[in-house]
């Protein structure tokens, strides 16, 4: 575990308070990034991925309790003041948001939307800046970045939307690039080509790619599978996949189109956190009396740690 | 704030200061040495200044420039004005002796031909104000200058009343050359007349009408030498101008003022309160004497004694009132007889109906019609009348305290009249100002008649053969039977019920004093003018 | 996918032929609405006019106004009449309604006008500022003293006003538009020292609508996530709340001030009323109330043009503010 990484993650908590309850959307999360690295975070829908992605950057709204620490280039974020949190966002990390179509402001132009974090981040001002939009635009793959760049974002498809969203994040050249399900709703053709795009124009910078998808998964060199708040499983991403060790993982990669999209048992209860024991073990088949008992994320081989007491 | 900021915020400062400083404010001292005054400020209520001929709001030409050949006096008797006396034998053959010193504004005397001319010109042209008063003339002669004989059709016994109504006589030599009235918008040709003011200027955006007096004024030089009349649309801010002193009289065109304002106006030691006979009566129901079962007299007076009229009297005047008798006529008019007072009695308006067969026979506790319908009688009141609103909640809840389930219509003023005009109600609530009692044969006849406005729609050949008589009768003692008979009529049969009548309440800044009242323009009257002068203290 | 912008032509003489038809229909309205109403231009003299005037005398002025004859005839004289811009003269003021309306609308216009600038004004700032900060002390005092505002009898609140600043503090005068005898720059300075209170009165009233609807539409437009992204970009709150929030409010202030101008030239009755202004409100008022059609079709006639201006020139911003609506026109 090297200290110096880009991103050093430890024991990030995230709760909401709600009128329901408190939901402890993230628990105890502990990451590593180094420089040039991808690292796939894949998980259930409500698991807490988004809520990671966006602890990171600070970007939650007043009512979530954050606690833990998060450094980036060893600096406390939680610690910034606004200019420097200001220049983190869209600039040192960039976000590729999740849901493409309603991302972008329907009353100012995509060229605009670009052009205002170029400024913002001090890359290049007004002529300047629009030439690296359209620059960024027609490296997104669009053979009229001229039209685009002038077009509302109502008149781009969804997969045009995520190219230009793409085009977007990565025109600030940042350092790190948090890309929330960049393949979603997308058919096959089509997911090659943004996971193709993402990496191209993400090649000098590393890169945390939250997923629903093992395939688009499988294009990063790590990969985090989160159950309930936690990180149950971490490791390189061929070894995680070819030879999971926790049997949530495998669900996961049974539950694949590939492999007969056969799905987990039972579903996952966010209010159960406060229960004892292992979060999955309602749906465990190899639940034991062990499992009363919380087990923590432990190294098992090198490079490897599986949160599972049987593992 | 920035720096931007401040600088707009300064500069706003700046125009600001400059608006309050434009302000060139305060009526000047308002008297010289003669004695005359130099400045009176009247506030008004009659709305917009429309100073056309063609309409019948000639208000202003009737107030400040014109005159008539007669006048009323402050109790609504007929006076000399441009004729200073006049003689009949039959009612049909009237001769008018003119004043002989009076011209008009621009210098030219005035003679009998422009009364002649006056009549014709305003009866051809159908001007509204007095077409019809004209129309019952057949001919007119002028044998000299100071001389008009107007030939009626018929005999007419009230027509001094209606000549006393249409209070203007209008230059020949100007309108002789006007053949379409609507055009002639000359507004100081328009204003030439041979009365006391003389139009000066009318400032649409200041809402102030100025006139100067004439000081040729065939009467003596009236005692105000500039009028200024200062339009409001609402009696608190001009109720509030006379507290500031930038008002010297509130001026509310046949109402007075709102007794509310009085404990207020009182505190203030500049302004002192006057009250005057409105001559009329405020609230009345008046029934449709031809609808059923409103036709049954009895019904009417059984309904009359469910009526609290002292309470309501107390509540709607605040003191200022007083209960006219079943009669009508109030106690001024000549030929004044005295009448029952109206009565109050629940228990014996509560056996009357039964005895009527207004019984509760479904015991809601409200009584049906004989025939075991729904007794819902209907009153018709005009909306914009916050206190007939008022009132008609009062009575609403008096009539249900015997069992009667009044209904309240409230409509608008066009509603209103519509309804009248066509006979649609049952009943109204409504007032009898003072030249309700002058029209058609006198003695409301105008009102009551079926033959003419009739609201109370009466064609019961005994009254309307009374009314006939009144109109066609000269003789003194005759007469005086005759209106005897007809407050009897109104006593006994009840096609009215007085509720209460009100005094006009005039506020006035003390420094002026001498006001003279007149029963149709109130305080502006010639008396005023002419009699107008500071006070003592 | 892209749509280029080639209809435009279509759609104006589209859209100018629907003005038309439009402007027919209400025109067509505005005739009958009057007549449709109990009563006449003479029912209301049989009640002031029974002083001077025998009933029968109505029914000759009712033939001289010719509201005798049948209703299509009248109807095709208005329609002929309007043709050649003759709006007759008012049957209760006898003078010509042409005349008339133009001097009220002047009026009316230099006291609604800068009432509905300020007031849409003072209800953007207010409103963006209070929606940026919901639920802050300045918020909750602001948005509870708009409400009173928005539901107090607003003839008592101009009369408390007109008492404490012109009664008993003497600020200002009671009423109307000028002082009189006085020109050149000391009749503006009049006309403007006599305006400012009830313009800003009226300021108000014109406010409170309004900041409710803006302070709403806010608080929604902070949710979406398009200004979650614009936060994720690391913008600056000045710079969302001014560019990114602000124009999506544009198309909704837009239409309601295009009503506000819609319905300037009639007048703001109360205000009129309270200030003794002779404007449209009271002129409308008065000529419904006496049936006065010639002055009410006038009326409503400018009105209705004002109206359709107003609609127009806010679908023509509309469609700058909003390009999705812009397109949606396109592709009529
Ligand atoms: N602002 C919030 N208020 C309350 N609860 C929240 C909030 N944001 C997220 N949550 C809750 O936190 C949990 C984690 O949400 P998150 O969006 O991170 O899920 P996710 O793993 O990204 O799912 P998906 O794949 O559907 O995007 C969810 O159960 C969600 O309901
Ligand atoms: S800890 Fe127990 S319940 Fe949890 S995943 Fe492992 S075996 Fe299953
Ligand atoms: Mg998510």
């Amino acid at each position: 575990m090297s200290q110096g990484g880009l991103l050093v993650v430890r024991g990030l908590s995230v709760a909401f308070k709600t009128q329901k309850g408190t939901v402890q959307a993230i628990d105890g999360i502990d990451l590593d990034l180094n420089e040039n690295e991808t690292l796939a975070i894949v998980g259930e829908s409500g698991c807490g991925k988004s809520v990671l992605g966006h602890a990171i950057m600070r970007l939650l709204d007043d009512i979530a309790v954050v606690r833990g620490s998060v450094r980036f280039r060893e600096k406390e974020v939680y610690e910034m003041d606004t200019t420097a949190l200001l220049n983190l966002r869209g600039g040192l990390i960039s976000l590729v948001p999740q849901s493409p179509s309603s991302s972008f402001n329907p009353v100012i132009t995509i060229g605009k939307q670009i052009e205002e974090l170029i400024e913002k981040a001090g890359k290049e001002k007004g002529n300047g800046a629009r030439k690296r939009a359209l620059e960024y635009l027609s490296l997104a793959g669009f053979s009229e970045p001229e039209l685009i760049h002038k077009s509302y974002p109502h008149r781009l498809s969804g997969g045009m939307c995520e190219r230009a969203l793409i085009a977007m994040a990565l025109s600030v050249e940042p350092e790190l690039v948090i890309a929330d399900e960049p393949t979603k709703g997308l058919d096959a053709l089509s997911r090659k080509n943004i996971l193709g795009l993402l990496h191209k124009l993400a090649k000098d910078a590393s890169m945390i790619m939250i997923t629903h998808d093992l395939k688009a998964a499988e294009t990063c060199e790590r990969l985090a599978v989160m159950y309930s708040g936690e990180i149950v499983e971490e490791g390189p991403t061929g070894i995680v996949l070819n030879h999971p060790r926790h049997v949530y993982t495998k669900g996961l990669i049974d539950a694949q189109p590939s492999r007969g999209m056969t799905p987990i048992k039972g579903r996952h209860n966010l209010f159960s956190h406060n229960a004892e024991g292992c979060r999955f073990k309602e749906r465990c088949d190899a639940a034991s009396n062990e499992c009363n008992n919380h087990p923590m994320l432990s190294k098992v081989e090198d490079y490897r740690k599986v949160r599972c007491c049987h593992a | 704030m920035n720096s931007k900021s401040k600088a707009i915020l300064i500069s706003m400062l700046i125009f600001a200061s400059i608006l309050l400083s434009g302000y060139i404010g305060g009526a000047l001292a308002a008297s010289e040495g003669d004695g005359r005054i130099s400045n009176l400020v009247i506030g008004s209520d009659m709305g917009d200044f429309a100073a056309n001929m063609a309409d019948f709001n000639c208000n202003y030409q009737m107030i400040f420039s014109h005159e008539g050949l007669i006048d009323y006096d402050s109790n609504g008797e007929v006076v000399p004005r441009l004729a200073e006396s006049w003689e009949t034998t039959d009612m049909k053959k009237w001769i008018f002796h003119l004043v002989k010193n009076a011209t008009w504004h621009d210098g030219v005397p005035f003679t009998s031909k422009d009364v002649k001319f006056t009549m014709e010109y305003t009866r051809d042209k159908k001007i509204l104000y007095g077409a019809t008063t004209y129309d019952i003339i057949n001919s007119i002669e002028t044998p000299d200058d100071y001389t008009v004989i107007l030939n009626l059709k018929e005999p007419n016994a009230v027509f001094l009343a209606k000549l006393a109504n249409v209070p203007i006589v209008i230059p020949e030599h100007i309108y002789a050359k006007v053949d379409d009235l609507k055009k002639f918008t000359d507004i100081d040709k328009m204003f030439i007349g041979t009365g006391p003011y003389i139009f000066d200027s009318y400032d649409h955006a200041a809402g102030i009408v100025n006139f100067k007096a004439n000081d040729n004024y065939w009467v003596g030089k009236p005692a105000i030498k500039n009028i200024q009349m200062r339009l409001f649309k609402n009696q608190d801010t001009m109720m509030m101008a006379l507290q500031n002193g930038e008002i010297d009289l509130p001026y509310l065109y046949s109402k007075g003022a709102s007794y509310y304002y009085v404990p207020k106006l009182m505190d203030n030691k500049k302004i002192k309160l006057m009250t005057f006979d409105s001559l009329g009566i405020r609230n009345t129901i008046i029934f449709n004497t031809q609808k059923k079962p409103f036709d049954s007299k009895d019904l009417r007076r059984s309904m009359s004694l469910a009526i609290n009229y002292e309470n309501l009297m107390n509540l709607m005047t605040a003191g200022y009132g007083s209960l006219p008798n079943s009669g009508l006529v109030p106690k001024s008019t000549k030929y004044y007889t005295e009448t029952k007072p109206m009565e109050y009695d629940v228990e014996k308006a509560k056996t009357q109906l039964d005895r009527l067969g207004f019984k509760d026979k479904d015991n809601d506790g409200l009584r049906e019609m004989p025939d075991g319908s729904k007794f819902k009688p209907e009153l018709v009141v005009q909306s914009s009348n916050d206190e007939s609103v008022r009132a008609s909640e009062l009575i609403k809840k008096d009539l249900g305290s015997v069992g009667i389930d009044l209904e309240i219509k409230l409509v608008d003023s066009s509603t209103y009249w519509k309804i009248i005009g066509e006979k649609g109600h049952e009943m109204i609530l409504g007032g009898l100002p003072f030249w309700t009692i002058k029209g058609y044969k006198g003695y409301y006849t105008s009102i009551m008649d079926s033959r003419n406005y009739g609201w109370a729609n009466i064609n019961d050949p005994a009254y309307q053969s009374i009314a006939d008589n009144l109109g066609a009768t000269m003789d003194e003692s005759k007469k005086e039977k005759l209106a005897e008979e007809i407050q009897n009529y109104y006593s006994n049969e009840l096609p009215v019920i007085p509720l209460y009548s009100m005094d006009f309440i005039q506020p006035y800044d003390k420094k002026y004093e001498g006001y003279v009242t007149h029963p149709m323009w109130g305080v502006l009257s010639l008396g005023t003018f002419m009699n107008l002068h500071e006070s003592e203290e | 996918m892209l749509r280029p912008n080639s209809k435009t032509t279509l759609y104006i003489s589209n859209k100018v032929f629907r003005y038309a038809i439009t402007i027919f229909i209400i025109l067509t309205l505005n005739f009958f609405i009057p007549r449709m109403m109990p009563g006449d231009p003479m029912t209301n003299m049989l009640g002031e006019g029974a002083r001077w005037m025998d009933k029968a005398y109505l029914d000759e002025l009712r033939a001289e106004y010719g509201l005798d004859r049948p209703l299509h005839e009248q109807y095709l004289t208005y329609l002929s009449s309007l043709a050649r811009f003759d709006l007759g003269y008012s049957i209760n003021k006898s003078l010509k309604v042409k005349d008339l309306l133009m001097e009220r609308i002047f009026w009316t216009l230099l006291l609604v006008f800068p009432s509905v600038i300020i007031g849409g004004a003072v209800a953007l700032i207010l409103g963006s500022f209070a929606g940026f900060r919901q639920g802050s002390m300045m918020d909750r005092l602001m948005t509870s003293l708009l409400l009173l505002l928005y539901s107090s009898p607003s003839f008592l609140f101009a009369m408390i006003m007109v008492s404490i600043f012109s009664f008993h503090l003497g600020w200002f005068p009671l009423g109307n538009f000028a002082s009189g005898k006085m020109h050149g720059a000391s009749y503006v300075l009049d006309v403007a020292w006599h305006l400012f209170l009830p313009i800003a009165i009226l300021s108000l009233f014109e406010a409170t609508y309004t900041y409710l609807v803006i302070r709403n539409s806010i608080t929604q437009i902070l949710g979406e996530y398009f200004i979650f992204v614009a936060r994720a970009k690391g913008l600056s709150n000045r710079v969302i709340e001014l560019q990114h929030v602000i124009r999506n409010v544009l198309p909704q202030f837009i239409s309601i001030m295009a009503l506000n101008f819609g319905f300037m030239v009639s007048g703001a009755l109360i205000i009129e009323i309270v200030f003794s202004l002779n404007g449209m409100g009271t002129l409308i008022y008065d000529a419904v109330i006496s049936r006065d059609y010639p002055v009410m079709q006038g009326a409503f006639l400018v009105l209705t043009f004002f109206l359709i201006a107003a609609n127009f020139a806010a679908d023509l911003l509309y469609g700058i503010a909003d390009p999705r609506i812009a397109d949606a026109k396109d592709s009529i």
